[in-house]
C-alpha cells in the first residue's frame, strides 16, 4: 500500500466526503432542531409533522447528494468520452492529448495518460516523418494542377487516401504546339503503389521525350514495365497526346486497361471504351492511338477508378451512372479546376475523410 | 502478481461475511439496549441467539453462493495456461508480461478469459442484492417467530406491535442494506488480484452500469440509519413516558455519524485505490520503457471499468494502425526484391558471379538497388543508393533504377567509354527531369543539382575482355581486390579477378562483390 500512496496532491475522496457528511447532516440537524423546539415550546408531540420533517429533509439530502454523485461520475465520463473521442480521428488524432484540469486522481491519471500519448508519439515519430517526406516526395513528381497550353485549359487533382498512393498524373509540353496528359493508377494502395508510381513515371516521361504516337508510347512503356513487374503488379493509364501543329483540334489518346474518358459537349455526355491490357501484363501488348475531336467548348475528362469506387454519404457506391450525374451537373461557367474541386468534394466531402481509394481527375477544356 | 487461491480466496470471503454478520449483530444489539432500553437478560433470551442464527443462515448463503461462482474461476486451468504460454523461456521473469501483452491467447481462451471476466465483475453486485434479499426474507420471519414464542396471537396484534413490525422491518433492513454496501466494497477489493490476472482484456464486460446507483443506496441507506435511529428513540421515550435527553440524542447521531464516514470511505477508497491502479499501471510501463502494448485491468463493470476499456481500446486502435503500417513497409520491400535481378540465376553459368549483396537490415525499406543488366556483348553491374532513407528513398530508387533499364535495353553493341558516359549524361538529365521539374505541386525537392542518387556501374565487356567503370555522385566508388579505386577506368580483366561496387561511404550497409567467371568459356566451347 505504501508505495502507492500519492500525498503530494490532492484526492477527490476529500470533498466528496466532506459532501456526504454536510449532506447527512443537514437532515438530521432539521430533525433535533425540530425535536428541541417543541421540547423548549413544551408543545404537543404530532408524530405526521415530525415524519414530515424526517422526509423533507431526507430528500435535501439525498436530492444534494445526488448531484455531488453525478458530479463524481461526471469526471468519468469526460475522461472516457475525452479518449473516445481521439479515436474518431485519424492516426495522428490516436495521439493526442486530454485535458487535465483537475489535481487529483483524475489529473494524475490524465497526465498518466499524456505521458502515455507523448511516449507513443516519439516512438513513432521517425515512421511518420518518414511518411511525410515520401508524401512530398511523391508530390514532387506530379504537375501543379492547372495550366494552359496550346490553348487548353488543364486541370487536374490527385488525391492520395493514405499519404502516398498509387494514383498518379502527368502533364508534359512538348514544344509550342504539342503535350501529353498521362493518367494512371498502380494496382495497388499504399507504399507498394508509390514505389512503382514514380517508376512508371520516369519511365514515361522519358517516352514521352523519345517520341511516337500514343499508342506506340504506351507499348514501348509496357515492354519496360513487364520487364521489371513480370505480370504480378500491373498499371493502368490513358494517355492523351493533344497536337495543334497540323491545324487539328484532336486528341491522339490511347488506353492501357484504364477506365474510358469522358468528352462532355453542350450537356451531351460521350464515353470512350477501349478495351485494352493494363501495362505490366503481357510481354508484347500493343496498343493503338484513337483520335477524339474536341469541339470549342468541349471538356475532357481523364480519371482513376476511385472515383467510380467511392462511397458516397449514403454508403452506396457511386458507379459510372453516378459519375456521369456528378459530370453533367458540373457548372461550365466554372474555371476547370473550380470544377473539378467542387465533383471531387461533392463524392467524398474533405471532412469525412473516409475515401476509400485514391481518386485522380483531369480536366481538358478547350 | 500472484493471485491467492481458491481457498485463500473463500477464506477471505468468509472474513467478510462474518465482518459483515457482527457488524449487524453489533448494531442490532446497540440499538435495542440504548434506544429500546430493553435489558440484556430480555435480549439474551430470544433477540441475540436468534439473530445469531439469522446471521449464521446469511453467512452460509453467501458462502455457498461464493464458492459456486468463484469455481468457475478454475483456477488450476488457469495456472496452466500461463505455464503454457511461456514453455520457451521458463526461467526468464518477463516471460509473463510478455504474455501478458503479447497478441498471444487463441480465441477460445480470450472467449473464455471475457466469460471469467464477466462473471467476476458481476459478483460484488449480487452479493448486495444477495444480503439485502436475505434481510427482506428473514426479519419478517424473525419478528413473528419473537411474537408466536412470546405468546401473543398472530391473529391479534396489538397496534404497539403493529407499529414495531413496520419500525424493525424498516430499521433493520436498513441495517442490512448496509452490510450489503459493506459486502459489495470489500468483494470489490477481495476480486481485485483476480481481475488482474485476466490479462488482455479488449472487450469488457457484457454491459456497465453506472456506480451512480451504489453511491445513492450508501447515501440514503446511511442517513436512514440516522434519521430512524432519532426517530425510534423520540418513540420509544413518548411510549415509556420519558423525557428525552438532547446528551443522548447527540451521542447517537455522533456514533452514526462516525458509522458512516468509515463506510463511505471503505467505499469511495476503493474508487480511489482502483484508479491509482489504473495510474501505476501505466506509469510502470511507461517506466518500462517500451514493451508492445499496454492494456489496463478492467476493475469494475461501472465508469471505472469503462475508463480503462477505452483507454485499451485507444491502445488497441494504435498498435493496429502501426502494425498496419509495418505490413504495407513489408509488402513495399517485397515489390522492391522483386524489380531487383535474382542472385542465384545470374551466377550460376554466366561471365559474372554476384559474390556478395550487403544489405541492412531488412527492417524497413530499402534506400538501395542492384541490378545486373545484360546487354550486346557482356553484362552491365548497378548498385544504386539514395542519400535519403526510408520511403522517400524508395521512391527515388525504383525510378532510377527502371530508367537506368530503360536506357541499357535500347543501348546498340558498342557502349565503350565515350558511350556510356553519354548514356549516364542523359540518365542524368532524365533524372533531373523528374525530380526537378519546375511546374511541380510541391516546391520542396530534394535533389540539388547532381542528384541524390549515387551510383557504380560496371560494364563487363566479353567481346574486348574490358572492365569499363563509372560512378555518379560523390559516394559512389569501384574498387578492385588490391583496394585500388577503379571509378571511371577501364581495365583488362582476368578470369576469378573480383570487383566491389559501393554506392555510399559505406559499404558494409551496400556493396556488391563481382567476381568474373569461367562462365564465358564454358559457354563458347559448348556453343
Amino acid at each position: 500500500m505504501a508505495k502507492l500512496r500519492t500525498s503530494s496532491t490532492r484526492s477527490f475522496i476529500t470533498p466528496l466526503l466532506l459532501a456526504f457528511i454536510a449532506l447527512l447532516l443537514l437532515p438530521v440537524a432539521l430533525l433535533i432542531v425540530y425535536v428541541w423546539y417543541i421540547q423548549v415550546a413544551e408543545h404537543n408531540w404530532k408524530a405526521t409533522t415530525l415524519l414530515l420533517v424526517a422526509v423533507i429533509g431526507f430528500f435535501v439530502g439525498y436530492i444534494g447528494f445526488l448531484q455531488v454523485a453525478k458530479a463524481f461520475r461526471r469526471r468519468f465520463q469526460d475522461m472516457i468520452g475525452a479518449i473516445t473521442s481521439l479515436m474518431k480521428g485519424d492516426r495522428q488524432q490516436l495521439k493526442g492529448k486530454i485535458e487535465v484540469s483537475h489535481s487529483d486522481e483524475f489529473g494524475q491519471l490524465g497526465m498518466a495518460f499524456n505521458d502515455l500519448q507523448q511516449f507513443t508519439s516519439n516512438k513513432y515519430a521517425n515512421i511518420e516523418q518518414e511518411l511525410q517526406l515520401a508524401y512530398y516526395v511523391q508530390q514532387s513528381l506530379l504537375p501543379r494542377e492547372e495550366y494552359e497550353l496550346c490553348h487548353i485549359q488543364i486541370a487536374a487533382i490527385c488525391r492520395q487516401t493514405k499519404v502516398v498512393g498509387g494514383d498518379f498524373y502527368d502533364i508534359v509540353k512538348l514544344g509550342d504546339h504539342k503535350f501529353a496528359c498521362l493518367v494512371g493508377d498502380v494496382a495497388n494502395k499504399g507504399m507498394q503503389a508509390a514505389l512503382l508510381m514514380s517508376a512508371t513515371m520516369s519511365l514515361f516521361r522519358r517516352e514521352m521525350n523519345l517520341g511516337g504516337s500514343a499508342g506506340d508510347i504506351l507499348t514501348r512503356l509496357n515492354a519496360h514495365l513487364y520487364q521489371a513487374l513480370q505480370a504480378k503488379i500491373f498499371v493502368t493509364v490513358g494517355l492523351a497526346i493533344y497536337d495543334k501543329s497540323n491545324g487539328e483540334l484532336m486528341i491522339q489518346y490511347a488506353n492501357a486497361g484504364h477506365m474510358p474518358p469522358y468528352l462532355l459537349v453542350d450537356g451531351v455526355l460521350t464515353d470512350y471504351i477501349y478495351p485494352s491490357m493494363p501495362l505490366g501484363v503481357s510481354p508484347d501488348s500493343q496498343y493503338r492511338s484513337h483520335s477524339i475531336e474536341i469541339p470549342a467548348g468541349g471538356r475532357f475528362i481523364m480519371y482513376t477508378d476511385g472515383m467510380i469506387e467511392s462511397m458516397n454519404e449514403q454508403g452506396t457506391m457511386v458507379g459510372f451512372e453516378g459519375f456521369e450525374q456528378y459530370l453533367l451537373g458540373l457548372n461550365s461557367e466554372l474555371e476547370p479546376i473550380q470544377q473539378i474541386n467542387q465533383l471531387m468534394n461533392s463524392i467524398v466531402p474533405k471532412v469525412a475523410n473516409k475515401a476509400e481509394d485514391d481518386m485522380t481527375i483531369v480536366m481538358l477544356k478547350r | 502478481m500472484k493471485a491467492p487461491s481458491y481457498l485463500s480466496t473463500l477464506f477471505r470471503f468468509f472474513a467478510l461475511f462474518l465482518g459483515g454478520a457482527s457488524l449487524v449483530l453489533i448494531w442490532v444489539t446497540l440499538e435495542s439496549y440504548y434506544i429500546k432500553r430493553l435489558s440484556f437478560q430480555y435480549l439474551m433470551e430470544f433477540s441475540i441467539p436468534a439473530t445469531l442464527v439469522l446471521l449464521f443462515g446469511m453467512v452460509l448463503t453467501l458462502m455457498i453462493f461464493v464458492a459456486i461462482r468463484l469455481r468457475g474461476m478454475n483456477y488450476g486451468e488457469f495456472a496452466k495456461l500461463h505455464d503454457d504460454a511461456k514453455p520457451e523461456h521458463a526461467n526468464s521473469e518477463h516471460a509473463s508480461s510478455e504474455y501478458a501483452n503479447s497478441e498471444y491467447a487463441n480465441h477460445d481462451n480470450v472467449k473464455s478469459n471475457h466469460a471469467r471476466l464477466d462473471s467476476l465483475l458481476r459478483l460484488p453486485i449480487h452479493l448486495f442484492w444477495g444480503t439485502v434479499a436475505y434481510g427482506g426474507v428473514f426479519i419478517p420471519v424473525y419478528h413473528v417467530v419473537h411474537y408466536i414464542v412470546e405468546g401473543h396471537s398472530i391473529t391479534q396484534v396489538d397496534e404497539y406491535y403493529q407499529l414495531n413490525f413496520l419500525r424493525s422491518f424498516l430499521y433493520e433492513q436498513t441495517i442490512t442494506l448496509i452490510a450489503a454496501i459493506f459486502h459489495f466494497a470489500v468483494a470489490r477489493r477481495l476480486i481485485r488480484p483476480l481481475l488482474m490476472r485476466l490479462d488482455h482484456i479488449e472487450e469488457g464486460p457484457g454491459q456497465f452500469k453506472s456506480f451512480l446507483s451504489i453511491l445513492r443506496a450508501t447515501f440514503a441507506g446511511l442517513l436512514l440509519v440516522l434519521q430512524f435511529s432519532i426517530l425510534w428513540y423520540i418513540m420509544v421515550t413518548i411510549v415509556k413516558g420519558e423525557t428525552f435527553e438532547l446528551k443522548v440524542l447527540i451521542g447517537l447521531v455522533v456514533l452514526d455519524l462516525l458509522f458512516a464516514v468509515a463506510i463511505f470511505i471503505l467505499l469511495s477508497y476503493q474508487f480511489r485505490r482502483e484508479l491509482i491502479i489504473l495510474i501505476q499501471s501505466i506509469r510502470n510501463w511507461l517506466g518500462q520503457a517500451g514493451g508492445k502494448t499496454s492494456f489496463l485491468p478492467i476493475l469494475s463493470n461501472d465508469e471505472v471499468g469503462q475508463l480503462a476499456l477505452s483507454f485499451n481500446h485507444l491502445q488497441a486502435r494504435v498498435s493496429r494502425e502501426y502494425k498496419e503500417l509495418e505490413q504495407e513497409l513489408l509488402l513495399a520491400r517485397q515489390v522492391q526484391e522483386q524489380l531487383m535481378p535474382q542472385l542465384e540465376q545470374i551466377s550460376s553459368n554466366d561471365i559474372i558471379e554476384v559474390v556478395s549483396s550487403e544489405e541492412e537490415a531488412q527492417t524497413t525499406v530499402r534506400n538501395m538497388f542492384y541490378d545486373i543488366i545484360p546487354w550486346h556483348h557482356g553484362y552491365v553491374a548497378v548498385i544504386g543508393s539514395s542519400a535519403l532513407v526510408g520511403m522517400p528513398a524508395a521512391l527515388h530508387i525504383s525510378a532510377a533504377q527502371l530508367l537506368l533499364r530503360a536506357e541499357l535495353d535500347v543501348v546498340g553493341d558498342q557502349l565503350g567509354s565515350l558511350e556510356l558516359a553519354e548514356l549516364l549524361d542523359q540518365y542524368v538529365e532524365r533524372l533531373k527531369e523528374m525530380f526537378l521539374h519546375q511546374d511541380r505541386v510541391s516546391q520542396i525537392s530534394m535533389f540539388s543539382q547532381g542528384g541524390e542518387i549515387s551510383l557504380a556501374l560496371a560494364v563487363v565487356d566479353e567481346q574486348q575482355q574490358l572492365l569499363r567503370c563509372a560512378t555518379l555522385g560523390e559516394h559512389a566508388a569501384i574498387w578492385s581486390e588490391a583496394a585500388e579505386e577503379l571509378s571511371h577506368s577501364e581495365l583488362n580483366w582476368q578470369y576469378g579477378d573480383v570487383v566491389t561496387l559501393c554506392a555510399n561511404d559505406n559499404s558494409d550497409k551496400g556493396a556488391m562483390k563481382l567476381r568474373i567467371t569461367h562462365g564465358l568459356e564454358g559457354r563458347s566451347t559448348n556453343g
